[in-house]
């Protein structure tokens, strides 16, 4: 028999790599940029006055490097469970941003999935699943490469927060290995960035992030989150127009009636 | 004591933090406008993740050799949207300017 229909070309571009190896490939750099971060959260789990294993524990029941430190900072602190709680959740507002990020992408997931996938969800993971899942649309082997790529972190975290509360203060300084994650990220951002708009929101995002991350480097983050977005939608709106003017300059000129302007790629995306 | 209890309420608020779009408010009609603000998230929120890793390294140590590495990373970043030559090119200036100053 013949084969005559065309090949699916998400299978060429992403079907070369079983899932659960795509995701373990694609968070491997990334978790060569957190050792520092890693072994830092730890170390600081064991200088402080905490209970042993809170700190290690807490990469297992908060999992999430920033919010920990803020928590052992408040707690180490003499801070009550309340001022403790607060400032970790003021930190951790920006998981409402991954979890917005991740609505429409799990749109066609489970929702008891949804529920439990949502405990591995963190910025590494959100950044390679949002870059992976444009080139991928077989909810199952989304589910595999999430799952993957999530555990693969989760483990590393565990690993790397114990090895830093074992070894407390000795612990080298390497400058290149703690800008491979930023540098990861860039890349990532840059892909995700489609069309003028997707452009906008991302040097928004940045640039905001920056000047409100010198008063609150967190808040600053998540400030960052909505501003690009914000920037991104208004460019987006601006740009319509014009696609529309030029679409019936088009139509006009080999005389055929316009056809409805295409979204754009951002919104496409 | 109280740490374990600071730490069970912050892991569960922060779990909720995450599921809570996705699982709960899945259910509620999004407006068009919010729907659309969502096709921008990935890339606000991963230049806002990029930034802040950036400044936070800027701030730990000399900030120079980071400036000069995203220099040299950001237009190979755009051009090849490559991964690996970013890092490359990045931790190859981040390396040049510290062995410099």
């Amino acid at each position: 028999m013949a084969i005559t229909g065309r090949p699916n070309p998400i299978r060429v571009a992403t079907g070369a790599r079983t899932p659960v190896r795509a995701g373990v490939s694609a968070m491997a750099p990334l978790v060569a940029g957190l050792v520092p971060f890693g072994l830092t959260v730890g170390a600081t789990a064991a200088r402080s006055d905490l209970p042993p294993l809170v700190g290690w524990a807490s990469s297992v029941l908060l999992y999430g490097g920033s919010g920990q430190l803020a928590l052992m900072g408040v707690l180490d602190g003499g801070g009550s469970v309340l001022a403790a709680v607060a400032a970790t959740m003021a930190v951790n507002v920006q998981m409402l941003l991954y979890g917005a990020g991740m609505r429409p992408i799990w749109a066609d997931q489970p929702r008891r999935w949804r529920a439990v996938a949502a405990y591995l969800l963190v910025g590494p993971l959100f950044a390679v699943t949002v870059t992976h899942h444009q080139t991928e649309a077989d909810p199952a082997r989304r589910r595999g490469f999430y799952l993957a790529a999530g555990t693969t972190l989760w483990v590393a975290w565990f690993v790397l927060t114990g090895i830093g509360a074992a070894l407390g203060t000795v612990l080298p300084t390497v400058p290149a290995v703690g800008l491979l994650t930023p540098l990861v990220l860039l890349t990532m951002a840059v892909r995700a960035a489609k069309g003028r708009p997707g452009a906008v929101a991302l040097v928004v995002g940045a640039s905001v992030a920056v000047a409100a991350g010198t008063v609150a480097p967190d808040l600053g983050f998540v400030a960052g989150g909505i501003t690009g977005m914000v920037a991104g939608v208004v460019t987006d709106r601006w740009s319509r127009p014009a696609q529309a003017e030029q679409v019936e300059d088009v139509a006009d000129a080999v005389g055929t009636s316009p056809v409805p302007a295409a979204p754009s790629a951002a919104v496409a995306s | 004591m109280s740490a374990w209890l600071a730490l069970a309420i912050a892991g569960v608020l922060t779990w909720g933090a995450k599921a809570l779009p996705s699982t709960v408010a899945d259910r509620l009609p999004i407006p068009p406008a919010v729907e659309r603000a969502s096709a921008f998230v990935a890339p606000a929120v991963l230049g806002a993740l990029t930034a802040r890793g950036v400044t936070g390294q800027a701030m730990a140590g000399d900030a120079w050799p980071v400036l000069a590495a995203l220099v040299v990373a950001v237009p190979v970043a755009v051009r090849f949207r490559s991964i690996a030559l970013t890092l490359a090119a990045g931790s190859a200036a981040l390396t040049a300017v510290s062995l410099v100053g």
